[in-house]
């Protein structure tokens, strides 16, 4: 009885592991649409994709118990927490030096709070 | 249980497909390099997914080599745009 009750409880949270980690990819593909630039999808892919990534590995490793899969389940989380993180520094290191600019420098065509045009209009 | 990961893994496969519009239209070569680097990532949640659905352990071993070879790529991809990354982008235009 307590064995069925506990396992029951593990269920109901790795399924609430799932959803929050369904919820954070759906995020970022979201957010690969929405941001207007490579540097702020850079800045979105790092945060959430692990995020979402470590959810569903937490939710998998409540899922199967004690056993051998938790200790590959850890090795796989630890990895993707160094790699995701890397990777996304590499690339945007390489976009600096690519000279690719983030959408606030660039100059803006007119501005509409002034309601002056700018000598780039005529 | 087995049909909450089937349905985790139906959702992520299609995030995945939606995500590969932006290497199709990316404007720099960084949005394509970045949605392959999470193309790859959901890649590794489906192995991680399946391992579970069809009990069967073999599918982490893929998953912690599938790791170590998309951060070899990303790294490799990224080291090579910074040193030849204006001429290609020059290509690309």
């Amino acid at each position: 009885m307590a064995e069925r009750s506990i396992r029951l409880i593990a269920n109901i949270t790795a399924i609430i592991f799932l959803l929050i980690g369904c919820f954070f990819l759906t995020v970022v593909t979201i957010g690969l649409f929405r941001l207007p630039d490579a540097l702020s999808r850079l800045h979105l892919s790092s945060k959430c994709d692990t995020l979402g990534a470590l959810s569903i590995f937490l939710a998998s490793a409540i899922y199967a118990g004690w056993s051998y899969d938790v200790l590959r389940l850890v090795a796989i989380g630890f990895l993707v927490v160094i790699t995701s993180v890397t990777s996304s520094h590499a690339i945007g290191r390489s976009a600096l030096k690519m000279g690719l600019r983030n959408f606030e420098e660039e100059p803006p065509l007119s501005n509409p709070r002034s309601g002056e045009k700018n000598a780039s209009d005529t | 249980m087995n049909i909450f990961l089937t349905g985790t893994a139906i959702i992520v496969i299609l995030n995945a497909f939606v995500c590969l519009y932006r290497v199709i239209k990316g404007p720099t070569i960084q949005d394509r390099v970045l949605t392959i680097n999470i193309v790859g990532s959901k890649t590794l949640i489906i192995l991680v997914l399946m391992a579970f659905i069809f009990k069967s352990s073999i599918y982490l071993d893929v998953a912690i080599l599938l790791v170590l070879l998309n951060f070899i790529v990303m790294i490799v991809v990224s080291r090579y745009l910074e040193t030849y990354g204006r001429e290609v982008n020059q290509i690309d235009r």
